[in-house]
């Protein structure tokens, strides 16, 4: 997982473009709509369904509650993108962003016992590419597409 | 404790353990499943010697948060001298708690009974 200074750029075509102000009940909704467009568009097999909806959760959840420390003033963007046989989802905070020495390094034992600091290791595990971009404000995200393998 | 149930979690008395059974645990009912388990936390607080089973039989979905939950609680039941089992783990979850390596610190058992079982023989 690398964490860039600069901004991406969003390749392909766009599926979706949404916003929600950050509350975390408002988090689940959008991951069931935005998985189900996946699903629909071939993308996401079914038995893939609930490693990408954890994957989603994880990065929006982690938008509105780190990044933008749950003030529903501020907003979390996401856009779901199709790149030839991968598709992708950017999403992005109004946070302060964050470093690399922020994450736990929950290969090390005695980090085992830490109640928090999995979630990016959850998005890395089931997702092909996971870059953060703006200092830790957005994250990009990329899978292979299930009619041209699942990914693994 | 006597027995109590709520909306999706059930506390009940089994000799000297406490069997906690998640009532429901789907994808959609994550913040249930997230404030039950805050709760279940609650509960443990101070208990000395505190011998629980922790039934996620219908825990379909389970995120970073969850976990970090149920870390807690096994760490609030090791601190009073008790100790934590979970029961009827799903494959899916179970899998989550191996990638993670939380199966290094939790104990998992097929059954609520063998766990209850092994929770009475701790002196």
């Amino acid at each position: 997982m690398e964490i860039l200074a600069d901004s991406p750029t969003v390749p392909g075509n766009v599926l979706d473009s949404r916003e929600i102000p950050s509350d975390v009940t408002l988090v689940i909704p959008l991951v069931c709509r935005l998985v189900e467009r996946l699903v629909q568009d071939g993308c996401v097999p079914d038995d893939d369904r609930r490693k990408v909806e954890l994957c989603l959760d994880e990065a929006i959840t982690n938008a509105v509650t780190h990044g933008n420390d749950s003030d529903f003033e501020k907003m979390v963007h996401v856009q779901l993108y199709l790149d030839g046989d991968r598709w992708g989802i950017v999403v992005t905070d109004e946070g302060e962003g964050f470093t690399r020495e922020a994450v736990p390094d929950l290969e090390a034992d005695e980090q085992l016992w830490q109640e928090s600091g999995r979630g990016i290791a959850l998005m890395c595990l089931y997702m092909d590419e996971v870059t953060y971009f703006d200092g830790g404000r957005t994250v990009n995200m990329v899978r292979r597409c299930s009619r041209l393998g699942s990914g693994e | 404790m006597a027995q109590q149930s709520d909306e999706i979690i059930e506390l009940k008395n089994e000799g000297r353990v406490v069997i906690a059974s998640l009532t429901r645990g789907a994808f959609r009912d994550e913040n249930g499943v997230l404030a039950a388990l805050e709760k279940l936390g609650h509960v443990m607080d101070n208990r000395q010697n505190l011998r629980m089973v922790l039934d996620l039989e219908v825990v379909e979905y389970m995120s970073s948060a969850g976990l970090g939950r149920l870390v807690a609680c096994l760490k609030k039941a090791r601190a009073g001298g008790g100790d934590l089992i979970l029961a009827r783990v799903r494959p899916e979850i179970y899998e989550l708690l191996d990638l993670m390596k939380l199966t290094q610190i939790f104990t998992v058992m097929d059954t609520i009974e063998e766990a209850t079982k092994t929770l009475e023989q701790i002196a």
